[in-house]
């Protein structure tokens, strides 16, 4: 429960007090426990500047050391090299002797540990005058971060470790290596965030570490696939988002709001977009076997991965679909029954691998990006009805959004003329109006959320 | 987490990042100091790096581009056969897939591996295309042009010092041609760049005395 959440109980307790609904032993009570959660909650502001002075002490100490003192001999560079590390060291053996387990002591001391490690591998690299290999000093660093991740258990260093994971495996396939090791890599801190996630008290730090996780591993998906078969990336990417949109539902997260669940606010953003960008003609252009690339086809074994990807993903989201729609309550509306509106977005993968089939088969850019479209719509009028039919003005308004996209989308990229783009506008506009002051107005009747 | 489990991680984890920075230091220590000299010219020019400070990048006049008799991946591991030049400096000799025993050696990894075309002229009927390929055609030779990596690229100079060190060998090589010499140990195909001299001189020296003026 947030501070203010915590002011207002605070302010109602003593209204219910001064009116009589509560006498003044119970009020007491309850002032007594929401001051132990009050006591209870994380330091933000603590946490926050220590980690600021954590972080701007940790890059002075690398501006210093990039001044280069020829005067220091390779001696006394070793000894400084490693002295914030030692320093980190000691910090973290008093605070355990002490039992300083306070976020407002770990996070800052994880960000200047992370910090350090990077000040003395560049400090070393500066004085034996190594080459320019900034992919081998990013892995180092990175991977010198995994213990002080879980030491410390700090969002710093976790966030670090995907952003340098993710930058070393960009630099890493420039230079056309093989990008595939992220995957195990990644892996290694995945228990950590799991961990974190069951603590009581660590909703705020988990759901930032697992969103900086999430949005990582999405850009490496793209990042370390081959793509030796054009277009192969649409079947991973719609598979990918929808089995995470599929997994929270399984999972049956009681998380509210979109920030607090990123699998699922990331699984149904990402397929809305991707989504989004089929429906046009540009990415069905000179896709399948018939344009298989063997300019970059460098890694034969690699490839594999892709394949593995465009079997397993899909798979594991047509399982996940089963066991989602097994666990749901049926519903019916006016008599009919209802499927949930997130079936028919886990389908998604499996629409796309037809119209990708039909865009190889053919060599057609017109059939398959008709068929996102009508798909896409149908999505955006599933969205709209389980709106309308379970008065959730959020749910409307996301049905709402993702048709006017198809229309707006579809509309300016083909080419009809702007007297009737205009009218099919207005038109659109009147209907949705119309349809929102229906709804509004039902809703009021009925007492839900207007 | 229990606390006594994190310190053991914490523990073990300090002991890993203070083993892999040693171990960084022991190796080129060693090199620096059981390691054959081989000397580069070499021209030096003034950059940046954001983590590691003021640089002298080095430009060495060695080609690292060969001319090899078989194809290599790009990334593969691949040896750089270090001689002696006619010049009394070190040479380039070629590239390998393993060094000799008596070799002097640099372990590498190739940058760009690509086959050689030879020109010969174009025999057909078909005016069209002779007119485009201007009478002329490309064939494999069977060998290949071989781009290493070399680890030799940077020498770090004070923030005052590397742009005084890069106007004295521009001076230098100007007025008296004073060529800029690359000074590295090389050890078991690991190479630790020891000095950068000019004129006879480490430059270090060369471009303080001209601050100082």
């Amino acid at each position: 429960m947030a501070s203010r959440e915590i002011e207002w109980l605070k302010r109602e307790v003593d209204a219910w007090e001064r009116d009589g609904i509560v006498d003044t032993a119970t009020a007491e009570r309850l002032r007594t426990r929401y001051a132990q959660v009050a006591a209870n909650e994380t330091p933000w502001g603590r946490i926050i500047f220590g980690s600021l002075g954590a972080l701007l002490v940790g890059l002075g100490i690398i501006a210093l050391l990039a001044a280069n003192w020829s005067e220091l001999g390779r001696p006394t560079r070793t000894v400084i090299a490693f002295t914030p590390l030692s320093l980190c060291a000691i910090l973290y053996v008093t605070g355990y002797l002490r039992g300083w387990s306070s976020r407002a002591f770990l996070e800052p001391l994880g960000l200047f540990w992370g910090l350090s490690i990077g000040a003395g591998v560049a400090l070393i690299g500066q004085t034996y005058h190594l080459p320019q290999d900034a992919e081998a000093f990013t892995l180092v660093w990175t991977l010198l971060l995994i213990p002080v991740c879980y030491a410390t258990r700090a969002l710093a260093p976790v966030a670090g470790y995907f952003i340098g994971l993710i930058t070393w495996v960009s630099m890493s396939q420039l230079s056309g290596g093989v990008g595939l090791w992220y995957w195990p890599l990644a892996a290694l801190v995945a228990p950590l965030i799991y961990s974190v996630r069951r603590e009581p008290d660590a909703a705020v730090r988990s759901t930032w570490m697992l969103w900086t996780a999430a949005l990582c591993c999405t850009a490496a998906l793209g990042i370390t696939l081959e793509k030796s078969l054009p277009g192969l990336w649409m079947i991973i990417y719609t598979s990918a988002f929808a089995a995470l949109l599929l997994g929270s539902e399984v999972r049956g997260s009681g998380e509210r709001g979109w920030w607090r669940n990123p699998l699922r606010t990331l699984g149904g953003g990402g397929l809305a977009v991707v989504l989004y960008l089929l429906i046009f003609r540009w990415p069905w252009h000179e896709i399948g076997w018939n344009y298989w690339r063997t300019d970059i086809f460098r890694h034969p074994w690699a490839s594999f991965f892709d394949f593995s990807l465009a079997v397993a993903l899909p798979v594991a989201a047509a399982f996940l679909l089963v066991l989602a729609f097994r666990r749901v309550p049926r519903r019916k509306w006016h008599g009919v029954p209802l499927l949930p509106a997130w079936t028919l977005w886990g389908i998604a993968p499996f629409v796309t691998a037809i119209a990708y089939a039909i865009a190889s088969h053919d060599e057609s850019d017109h059939l398959p990006a008709l068929l996102m479209t009508l798909y896409l719509a149908g999505l955006g009028l599933a969205t709209l009805g389980e709106g309308l039919a379970e008065h959730r003005a959020g749910t409307i308004n996301l049905g709402v959004l993702v048709l006017l996209a198809v229309i707006i989308g579809r509309f300016f990229s083909s080419d009809a003329s702007f007297t009737a783009k205009g009218i099919v506008f207005i038109l659109c506009g009147g209907v949705f109006l119309v349809a929102n002051l229906m709804v509004s107005r039902r809703m009021k009747q009925k007492g839900g959320a207007a | 987490m229990n606390r006594r489990r994190m310190l053991t991680i914490a523990l073990i984890g300090l002991v890993a990042q203070f083993g892999v920075m040693g171990f960084m230091i022991m190796q080129r220590e060693i090199a620096l100091r059981n390691g054959v000299e081989c000397r580069f010219l070499t021209a030096p020019v003034d950059p940046y790096d954001a983590f590691r400070g003021r640089y002298v990048s080095l430009n060495l006049t060695e080609n690292n581009r060969m001319l090899c008799d078989r194809e290599y991946a790009r990334g593969q591991r691949i040896y750089v056969i270090i001689g002696n030049g006619t010049n009394g400096y070190s040479r380039i000799e070629r590239l390998a897939p393993r060094p000799g025993p008596d070799d002097i050696y640099i372990r590498t990894r190739v940058a760009y591996c690509w086959p050689e075309y030879r020109e010969i002229p174009a025999i057909t009927n078909n005016t069209a295309l002779a007119r485009r390929s201007h009478g002329r055609r490309h064939v494999l030779t069977g060998k290949y042009q071989v781009h290493a990596k070399l680890p030799l690229d940077r020498y770090y100079m004070e923030e005052k010092l590397a742009p005084e060190a890069e106007r004295a060998y521009q001076n230098a090589s100007r007025r008296d041609s004073q060529p800029g010499v690359l000074v590295v140990r090389v050890w078991r195909g690991m190479a630790v760049i020891e000095d950068l001299e000019l004129g006879g001189r480490p430059i270090r020296d060369v471009a303080r005395e001209r601050l100082e003026r």
